[in-house]
């Protein structure tokens, strides 16, 4: 029986954001990004946390950068765009939905067209077939709205070619960025997060 | 069961002065490769897929036939893919991928006279749910000098990624089946998978496990508690008549389907046809007793039955697997051309890798979900646009996989 399956396991969403949650493990991270072999001109949005340079891989939290908050009161609904991902940040954001992390009780939804959304998040590398999807999903947007660009690739090593289409009003960092940031990503640009 | 399958076109690629072929017999492990002329694309509809060429043919089609496309943005596959469907009222006449739109993906490209160890990192991220398989895979034809400690530990992230994938297309199947609190328990678990892998391997989709891994003494006894976990929720999901009978008939592929049109991976094995590269693969001293889990139908539900086979299995290799204390990650370019297979989640991915002076020279790639297309295409012709998600997702393919095929 699922009822009696569910009441035997207990709640097991976590206390994030009213408290942090230490039993989710951070990604790696190297101490210092001077030693990277990957790129020339690293920059810590677009550290992958690969490994291969010579520093110390230590665990913490991923990068969460805000440039324009969109306080919104009530429920917030995502469009989420995939421009050229390898797929690993697109499994990270449906995992918002699992019990862990439940993003609706904080009033977060996923929508299948932009033209209900107050937030387009942006997972991937940029192609060139999906660039005319990226303007129109953001052109089909009501006002206000924002645009978050998730993981590594959207927000750092190629968010140069997406600011050229679309304002960037946050990023979080990660190779994929662990559900918990992005979670937490959403609530400072809605203005919901208290330190 | 069909105990000779033939040679399989494993894949094909366009060369300057025509053609060059893979072929693999399962029942012997032997792959070839030649040359071949322009008549195999006739021959063989996988090159359909190869070369992403596929078309649907409006003469075939009744009057009333109407064409779309689903995808790429929302279509509600989740990511940068679509397809063409042609449709006369509910039923799905005809459907062909529409895949190309991360073909672009500069990653792809950049490893081309990079050091073969600086071109690890990109090989871990061609495709974030196979990232292990596409790991191990390249090191093994890469590098010379792998030890026993480093290929137990790549046996184990593969066997990890096979477990947490195999659970999310489980979770995925029982939300298309409206079983919200099946779904929502297997989103659960691929979670706490997940998380393990992070403990263990540094990285939730085992990207980069050669440099990140460290050792968890609790990993056996963790393990065990996702075990027990994953058998009570299948024997659960197993008992709802809702769940089996929306999987039992929809996407079918028979073993001629298969045959002919040279599947392989779990739509071959879910239809009685043995085609599984484990005991022919870089990995395979570890397969050594491996037995191919099978099913007969060839429908949904029987790929959904060969990956709760296949999950057992991958949890009782790993109870057995002493993970190293400590691993050397391989740094002596092997030079010369290699090639081989490992068996990926939904399938096996072949690859080709030419290293010259310590730099990757070339590289070829026919990754699984390139054939997962195909197979679903010609598996829901015929079904009830209902039937889509429930064909599609039992496939557990990806259109950022799929799009990895070819050289460069």
């Amino acid at each position: 029986m699922w009822i009696i399956r569910g009441l035997k396991k207990g709640i097991i969403t976590t206390q994030f954001p009213k408290k942090d949650d230490e039993t989710i493990p951070n990604s790696y991270y190297p101490d210092n990004l001077k030693n990277c072999t990957v790129f020339s001109d690293i920059q810590d949005f677009s550290c992958m946390g690969c490994g291969i340079c010579k520093s110390d891989m230590v665990r913490r939290e991923d990068h969460v950068e805000v440039r324009k908050a969109l306080p919104l009161k009530k429920s917030v609904h995502i469009f989420v765009l995939d421009v050229g991902s390898c797929g690993a940040c697109n499994r990270e954001i449906s995992l918002l939905g699992a019990p862990q992390y439940d993003f609706h009780r904080l009033g977060f939804f996923t929508t299948p067209t932009p033209k209900h959304a107050d937030v387009l998040m942006v997972v991937g590398e940029l192609t060139e077939d999906m660039l005319p999807v990226l303007r129109e999903s953001y052109e089909l947007m009501p006002e206000p709205k924002a645009v978050l660009a998730v993981g590594a690739c959207a927000s750092g090593i190629y968010l140069k070619r997406i600011e050229k289409e679309v304002p960037v009003s946050a990023r979080v960092s990660g190779c994929p960025p662990q559900p918990k940031y992005i979670l937490k990503a959403l609530l400072q640009i809605t203005g919901r997060w208290n330190e | 069961m069909n105990e000779h399958t033939g040679e399989v076109l494993l894949a094909a690629f366009k060369e300057n002065d025509g053609y060059s072929a893979v072929w693999m017999n399962y029942d012997t492990g032997k792959m070839r490769i030649d040359n071949v002329d322009e008549s195999l694309l006739d021959e063989r509809p996988i090159t359909s897929a190869f070369f992403n060429n596929y078309d649907i043919d409006i003469r075939s089609l009744p009057s009333c036939a109407k064409i779309l496309t689903y995808g790429p943005a929302a279509g509600g596959i989740g990511e940068a893919g679509a397809f063409r469907l042609a449709t006369c009222g509910e039923k799905i006449l005809s459907l062909v991928p529409y895949r190309g739109f991360k073909k672009s993906r500069s990653m792809l490209k950049m490893v081309k006279d990079m050091e073969v160890s600086r071109a690890l990192p990109y090989f871990s991220r061609l495709s974030g749910q196979f990232a292990a398989s596409y790991t191990t895979l390249f090191i093994n034809l890469a590098f010379d000098d792998l030890d026993e400690s480093f290929k137990t530990l790549s046996f184990a992230a593969v066997e990890m990624e096979r477990i947490h994938n195999h659970v999310w297309v489980m979770h995925k199947l029982a939300n298309d089946a409206a079983q919200k609190v099946a779904s929502a328990h297997l989103s659960a678990l691929t979670e706490e998978f997940l998380r393990l892998n992070s403990i263990v391997f540094g990285s939730r989709y085992l990207m980069d496990y050669p440099h990140l891994y460290k050792k968890y003494g609790s990993f056996h006894e963790r393990l065990k508690e996702l075990e027990s976990e994953f058998n009570g929720l299948i024997d659960e999901l197993l008992h709802s008549r809702i769940f089996i009978d929306r999987l039992h008939t929809t996407g079918k592929l028979n073993s001629e389907d298969v045959i002919k049109n040279d599947i392989t991976g779990i739509p071959a094995r879910a239809a009685a046809v043995p085609r599984d590269s484990r005991k022919f693969s870089v990995l395979k001293d570890f397969y050594v007793n491996h037995e191919i889990r099978m099913e007969e139908d060839g429908d949904a539900l029987s790929r959904f039955l060969v990956r709760v086979s296949e999950v057992k299995d991958s949890i009782s290799l790993l109870k057995e697997t002493n993970l190293p204390d400590k691993i050397r990650v391989p740094e002596k370019p092997s030079n010369g051309l290699r090639y081989g297979l490992i068996e990926a989640p939904p399938g096996d991915i072949f690859m080709m890798v030419h290293v010259e002076d310590g730099k990757v020279k070339s590289v070829k790639i026919r990754p699984p979900s390139v054939v997962m297309l195909h197979a679903f295409s010609i598996g829901v012709r015929g079904n009830v646009f209902t039937d889509y998600p429930f064909a599609l997702d039992s496939f557990g393919l990806y259109f950022a996989d799929a799009d990895l095929y070819g050289g460069w």
